[in-house]
């Protein structure tokens, strides 16, 4: 989703307050220039930033009212045209493929968080790559076959060659 | 010397080494031929698996896989009109125009003679000029280094983004990504919300890879192209020709070499930069201008030879300073830290061996192109035929079990999924994000450098422009900053006048 400059700006800024302050807690270590500093001229930074992106943003906000266009809060169409209004949400929002397609991506993140440790790497690669190539149009005769065979490829890299522990979960009593 | 040469080329001409060269050569090839997948995200994605190698293969491996990506890049262009990595994007209709024409054996042969050529006189001017300039840094001070990081990132900026008020923004974040931890001249914890996963600060290679490769796997999703249509096309002997073009174009060669090697060594800017100042520089100097865009080898054989030029010109202030020359040296740079091979003019004193090893590894690299080039070009129907909704699911688990790997804990896959997220919106509100990787590369030292010139200064700003060499630095630094504003002020007392 494209947001307008002048919102991202209030965003910036919002964060640059919050650093400045959480920086000045830090404790300082007997001397002037302490841990703080840093951070705050950081904040001092990105707070200029944002006053400079907030002007911005208006000021395209202000050029659609002057062609006497209507400011909508959302628009779907005009990707290209992000000045132009508040929000601009991407073309793909309609198709619900496509929003399935994107969602999966950190789901499977969050899957394997979740799930790795108690069920194992193998099928916790298994499965998650079988939904994908599902949801990006593998036929499932081919998804399933290159699925396993790829789970057991990277699996032999990691943990044969590399020697990186990852989990067996409930394929224990057949580690190899 | 002599004997530093001789054990670095023990060390390069070891098998295990040879075979790490060829296999991410290999890889390299496969990335960059592959639309989507770009040199950076090769790099990324080699990090995790580096992280297990002894220094010199690890740097091997990375300096083997981005000189083929870069090149490999070239082919999608030519066979159908889409970029491999963006460092190709300047000549893809010239490349395209000609395979349209019958040429395409010619548009490829120039991509690879030329990116060979470009790519071992990048490597002559790195290994050359970087000790040289070692030499004049080793007598810098914290005050120097605090200007010239400085300077480095303004520089990125400019270069690399057509916004940079939203490129400063993302550096400041880049930045302050770095200030977390207990990584601080203090010593203090900052930012960790008592999480003590980040006491040691955010690990790197989560974040590299989110930021690189996750991000791209999300634009997939939402792409709708799961599968592409090669242009039919014969290839032959791609090396016929190529000896008349050398000669037909012998400026264009040379020109390409040096601007690519000084684009690249600018902070910020790398070779999708260098190829398409490359090409327009070639069209303003040809003496056919008007064949520009119809199928003309003249650009190709420039800007190609630029691309690969910028990737060894990267690696001098990167060796040098410590300061990326683009956003694959950044990653290279986070490396070689963590394989205690601390960037900085000292590196020649301390390790000659491994910056020879090195040299000699961009040499071999540069040669073993030729052979593995002509065979990726006459695979390349093959490659591209993969489908990307099977690419893309198994470059995401590739990339979960390369984050995990790196401290076998989930907490990376969670940190790779934030910043994941974080580029992804990042880029579709055009904040770039190689500022931000820059920032958070560099973050560190820039702090390290401004509190103990701060200390040693007493606290008197004025004592940062006293010595020479580091007064001269900061206001280039500081006009850098004010042009931009200072011009726009005078446009607007203009335009009132007028």
């Amino acid at each position: 989703m494209k947001i307008n400059d002048a919102l991202s700006g209030l965003v910036v800024a919002l964060f640059a307050v919050v650093l400045w302050i959480a920086s000045s807690r830090l404790p300082a270590m007997g001397q002037d220039i302490g841990p703080n500093i840093f951070p705050q001229a950081l904040a001092v930074g990105l707070l200029i930033c944002a006053v400079l992106l907030v002007l911005r943003g208006l000021r395209g906000l202000r050029k659609t009212k002057a062609r006497s266009a209507h400011v909508s809060t959302f628009s779907t169409t005009g990707a290209a045209d992000q000045d132009a209004h508040w929000f601009t949400l991407p073309e793909w929002i309609g198709n619900g493929h496509a929003v399935l397609a994107f969602l999966l991506v950190p789901a499977s993140l969050l899957f394997y968080i979740w799930v790795s440790e108690p069920l194992g790497f193998l099928p916790t690669a298994f499965v998650l790559l079988l939904v994908l190539f599902v949801t990006f149009r593998t036929r499932l005769l081919v998804a399933v076959p290159t699925a396993l065979a790829c789970a057991l490829i990277i699996h032999t890299i990691f943990y044969k060659l590399l020697k990186v522990p990852l989990p067996w979960g409930i394929l224990t009593p057949l580690a190899w | 010397m002599f004997a530093n040469i001789y054990a670095a080329f023990g060390m390069v001409f070891d098998p295990y080494v040879l075979a790490v060269i060829l296999g991410s050569s290999i890889f390299g090839l496969f990335m960059g031929a592959v639309p989507g997948l770009s040199a950076t995200m090769a790099v990324a994605l080699l990090v995790p698996v580096t992280f297990f190698m002894p220094p010199v293969p690890a740097i091997a491996a990375m300096v083997s896989a981005t000189a083929m990506a870069i090149f490999s890049g070239d082919i999608p262009g030519c066979l159908l009109r889409i970029p491999g990595t963006p460092s190709s994007a300047a000549y893809t209709d010239e490349a395209y125009a000609m395979t349209m024409k019958g040429q395409g054996e010619i548009a490829l042969g120039a991509s690879l003679v030329f990116s060979v050529i470009g790519g071992l006189f990048g490597t002559l001017v790195l290994i050359l000029a970087a000790p040289a300039l070692a030499e004049l840094a080793l007598k810098f001070s914290s005050f120097e280094y605090f200007w010239l990081v400085l300077l480095g990132l303004t520089c990125a900026i400019f270069i690399a983004s057509d916004n940079p008020l939203k490129g400063f923004v993302s550096l400041f974040l880049g930045m302050f990504i770095a200030s977390i931890g207990m990584g601080n001249p203090a010593g203090a914890p900052r930012f960790t919300f008592d999480q003590p996963d980040l006491l040691g600060g955010v690990s790197l290679v989560p974040l590299m890879v989110g930021m690189f490769a996750m991000s791209e796997v999300l634009r997939f999703a939402v792409s709708r192209d799961f599968s592409m249509k090669v242009a039919e096309s014969r290839v032959g002997n791609v090396f016929k020709g190529m000896w008349g073009l050398m000669l037909k174009y012998p400026k264009s060669v040379l020109r390409g070499s040096v601007l690519g090697t000084l684009v690249g060594a600018l902070p910020g800017a790398g070779a999708d930069i260098a190829a398409w100042m490359s090409y327009a520089m070639s069209k303003k100097l040809s003496k056919e201008p008007e064949k520009f865009g119809t199928g003309h080898p003249e650009g190709i054989v420039e800007s190609g030879a630029a691309n690969n030029s910028a990737l060894a010109g990267a690696w001098i202030p990167a060796l040098v300073f410590g300061i990326p020359g683009d956003s694959i040296t950044a990653i290279v740079i986070g490396v070689l830290y963590m394989k205690n091979l601390n960037p900085g003019p000292m590196i020649f004193v301390e390790n000659p061996v491994s910056m020879y090893a090195i040299f000699i590894v961009f040499i071999l690299a540069n040669l073993l192109m030729l052979p593995l080039g002509f065979w990726c070009i006459k695979m390349a129907k093959r490659i591209l035929s993969i489908p990307r909704g099977i690419l893309m699911p198994l470059i995401l688990l590739f990339c979960i079990v390369g984050s995990y790997a790196t401290n076998n804990s989930v907490t990376d896959v969670g940190i790779m999924l934030v910043f994941g997220l974080l580029a992804y919106v990042m880029e579709e509100n055009g904040f770039p994000v190689a500022p931000a990787v820059l920032g958070v590369v560099l973050g560190g030292m820039l702090e390290e450098h401004f509190v103990t010139s701060m200390i040693k200064a007493d606290g008197q700003f004025l004592a940062f422009f006293e010595r020479p060499i580091a007064g001269t630095l900061g206001v280039i630094t500081l006009l850098l900053w004010l042009l931009p504003l200072a011009l726009k002020l005078l446009r607007r007392k203009t335009l009132a006048t007028a």
